[in-house]
């Protein structure tokens, strides 16, 4: 009984020192973003011979946003012999193929690769479509994506620096008028690119490559064996290899993308339980080979632990609620009572909760949002929401490894937006 | 329950509730819930700024008949003054836009405010002007101060202690005197007026479309690229990047210190580099040079290729000596000088 309490009460200086350390990473973040040197972007490449590149765009019953996404990067300032576009049909049911064919007969640069095998999901369509890429260069979108006239010249940008394996632009939802949800996510999303991904980047840490609105050299792929055909989170586990291998990720805040976020809570759920089972397998995949990776320095590291952490954190932060129920009950709780543990309590509200709350306020007040910062508290009562999503997602992670089974490629349902 | 602890609930209830509050209003509203902006027709292009008055300004000359002084954009007291040619003398001041459908010649010490002239344009030392479009060559005179920017179809010549605001482009050379300052500068090439040595240096090369050979590369903390050796490599070290006389790297250079080029030694990828970047006399990269330092030009050094323009960006200053050339733009953000 002792040994368990001590354990128990180890356990809970252990999510106490993790949670304060995230604490420190959002506040660290957030300054930097407001206060700190940016680090410079290769917006500014002036380039009249760029090389040849290509455009994959994997599709799984994408009828209804096909055609928005092709007609965008085909409108691309992108000379016309230089761009080549592979637009992935993936097992759809509905008329995606048909739409997919109807472009390849009426532009040479689209191409229409269908997979027919017995795998499916994003990370094999990619492996698939990567066979038939001729360019050292490759950008990926997604089906939702509608890239903007100059957008594939800024992110391809990036690759004038060597040491880069991959770019990453920043992505805007488009259809954030819909629901309260979609008005949430476009915060959670401002969050995420504005400050998080561009601070890590002054840092010189790990920016994460997002699987869309972004780029890879083929021959960093072919070097690392493609993806993982089971995947559920390719780019997640790219960002970690490109990192092991001693490449670099280039953030490009200028670099932005309209995509359609989730628009019902069950989709949103959906959502985010895949990237959460994939995210969490990246970690156990890769979490060592990370920390021993000899390109990295220690700051690198950390930033590596915390960022494959991240999706463990809500089942992590839960067991730790309830151990330190239980000792409470038990009257075993440390320090529990009088002026510490309001101190504590009142500590963590201010700095600990509030602290990604603070990092999605600056990063709207630097976009110019004005009333939209009425809704911040919103995304305090979202946090379980959210937590139920990431720990289902942990949990089948976690069934995974002891059932050895392959996680199926749930995809976001699309809407179709164009109010934007 | 007793009455009391009902009111700490219901207390309880209302801190919870409360915050929520001015939101739904904003929820109901929807006051603030535009996706952010994001303009898709834009592509960079150094002549953004030029181009965009150019089309302002057009339609108000094409439809003007003569020389008039007519309103300017519909804004209030803000005319345009339409002349076919404008030959003014010394202190020349205009609180007009001015549209010429031919030259503009200024003299010394004239103040003007935006000018669009398809001619070619001539100011006189000492002036200060706001925004200047041509279609043919400018040339300023020296002392010459710009307050926003310049753009011309053509060659542009800036005289010696200018200040060129925040931008100045051209479709063909721009030539700097001495000491001018600058933010930006486009041209085929920015030139220094006093030595043309890299320029005509540039002339005997050939299109260099690709801007970086190597196919390895090589992971290390400090280089020394011995005095005319050639690295095929791309060099990506952790501390400083020393190409020695008379080299050639091959592939591109990435250092998270400083890097210097010697002399006559040449690059033929690109140059990014955390501190400063310099080339020494007579030295060339063909690729981009992206410093988060300065990034110095030696006498007769050489970036880009007259066939294949490229960017120098320097975070903080970049500094352009006599005989010193880069085809493309030059981009500094603390302020650049010759």
């Amino acid at each position: 009984m002792g040994l368990a309490l001590g354990l128990l009460q180890l356990f809970l200086v252990a999510v106490v020192a993790l949670m304060a350390l995230y604490t420190a990473r959002h506040w660290i973040f957030t300054f930097s973003r407001v206060y700190g040197k940016q680090r410079m972007s290769f917006s500014d490449v002036y380039e009249e011979h760029p090389p040849e590149i290509t455009i994959l765009v994997p599709m799984h019953n994408e009828a209804a946003v096909a055609e928005a996404c092709l007609d965008a990067i085909l409108a691309s300032d992108y000379p016309r012999e230089l761009l080549r576009v592979i637009a992935i049909d993936d097992h759809s049911e509905d008329e995606t193929v048909e739409i997919l064919y109807a472009y390849a007969q009426h532009d040479p640069r689209v191409q229409v690769v269908e997979i027919d095998g017995p795998f499916r999901g994003k990370a094999n369509a990619l492996n698939v479509a990567l066979a038939q890429v001729t360019s050292d260069l490759v950008l990926v979108f997604d089906a939702d994506y509608t890239p903007g006239r100059g957008l594939i010249r800024t992110l391809i940008n990036a690759f004038v620096d060597p040491e880069v394996g991959a770019v990453m632009g920043r992505v805007v939802p488009r259809n954030t008028s819909r629901s309260m949800l979609t008005r949430l996510l476009s915060m959670e999303r401002a969050g995420g690119y504005q400050v998080d991904q561009q601070a890590r980047y002054n840092f010189d840490l790990l920016p994460q490559y997002g699987g869309t609105v972004g780029g890879f050299r083929r021959r960093l792929l072919t070097d690392m064996g493609g993806f993982d055909q089971h995947s559920l989170a390719e780019d997640t586990e790219l960002t970690a290899k490109i990192f092991r291998y001693g490449w670099k990720i280039v953030y490009d805040n200028r670099a932005e993308c309209y995509e359609e976020v989730p628009e019902t809570w069950q989709s949103r759920f959906k959502q985010l339980r895949r990237w959460s089972r994939g995210h969490n397998r990246v970690f156990w995949s890769h979490i060592i080979g990370l920390l021993q990776a000899p390109h990295l320095s220690i700051a690198q590291r950390v930033d590596a632990a915390l960022l494959l952490l991240c999706y463990s954190v809500p089942p992590i932060l839960i067991a730790g609620w309830l151990a330190a129920l239980t000792m409470f009950l038990m009257g075993r709780l440390p320090y529990a009572g009088g002026i510490t543990l309001a101190f504590c309590v009142v500590l963590y509200n201010a700095f600990g909760n509030f602290a990604p709350v603070y990092q999605v306020a600056t990063a709207e007040v630097l976009d110019g949002s004005t009333t939209r910062l009425l809704l911040l508290p919103y995304l305090f009562y979202m946090f379980p929401f959210n937590s139920w999503s990431i720990t289902s997602g942990f949990i089948d992670a976690f069934g995974d490894v002891f059932k050895s089974r392959r996680g199926h490629w749930d995809k976001t349902a699309r809407v179709q937006e164009t109010s934007a | 329950m007793s009455g009391g602890e009902i009111l700490v609930y219901a207390l309880y209830a209302f801190a919870v509730i409360v915050p929520l509050l001015p939101g739904l209003l904003e929820l109901r509203t929807g006051s603030d819930d535009d996706p952010l902006r994001i303009d898709s027709s834009y592509a960079r292009d150094p002549r953004f700024l030029g181009k965009s008055m150019r089309e302002k300004m057009a339609p108000i000359l094409n439809q003007t008949k003569g020389e008039a002084r007519v309103p300017f954009l519909n804004r209030k007291n803000e005319y345009a003054r339409v002349v076919n040619a404008l030959d003014g003398g010394d202190r020349t001041a205009f609180e007009d836009v001015v549209l010429s459908r031919g030259t503009l010649c200024v003299g010394n010490e004239s103040e003007l405010l935006d000018i669009y002239a398809r001619g070619n344009v001539r100011v006189g030392s000492g002036s200060r002007l706001r925004t200047l479009a041509g279609d043919a060559d400018a040339d300023l005179g020296p002392g010459t101060q710009v307050v926003r920017w310049i753009d011309v179809n053509g060659n542009c010549s800036i005289g010696n202690g200018s200040d060129l605001g925040q931008s100045v482009s051209a479709t063909g050379r721009v030539v700097l005197g001495d000491n001018v300052r600058f933010n930006r500068v486009f041209g085929r090439p920015v030139v220094s007026v006093t030595g043309q040595r890299a320029e005509v240096r540039a002339l005997g090369i050939g299109p260099m479309f690709t801007t970086s050979m190597a196919v390895d590369r090589l992971l290390v903390k400090t280089v020394f690229v011995e005095p005319d050796e050639t690295y095929d490599v791309d060099i990506i070290a952790s501390s400083d990047v020393e190409v020695g006389p008379g080299a050639c790297v091959m592939g591109s250079i990435k250092s998270r210190g400083r890097v210097l080029i010697g002399e006559g030694a040449t690059v033929i990828g690109n140059i990014i580099a955390r501190g400063t970047v310099t080339l020494k006399a007579d030295a060339t990269c063909f690729g981009h040079i992206f410093g988060e330092g300065d990034v110095m030009l030696e006498e007769g050094a050489l970036v880009g290729e007259r066939h294949a323009p490229k960017t120098l960006h320097a975070s903080r200053t970049a500094v352009i000596s006599p005989g010193a050339c880069v085809f493309g733009w030059v981009i500094a953000e603390r302020g650049g000088r010759t």
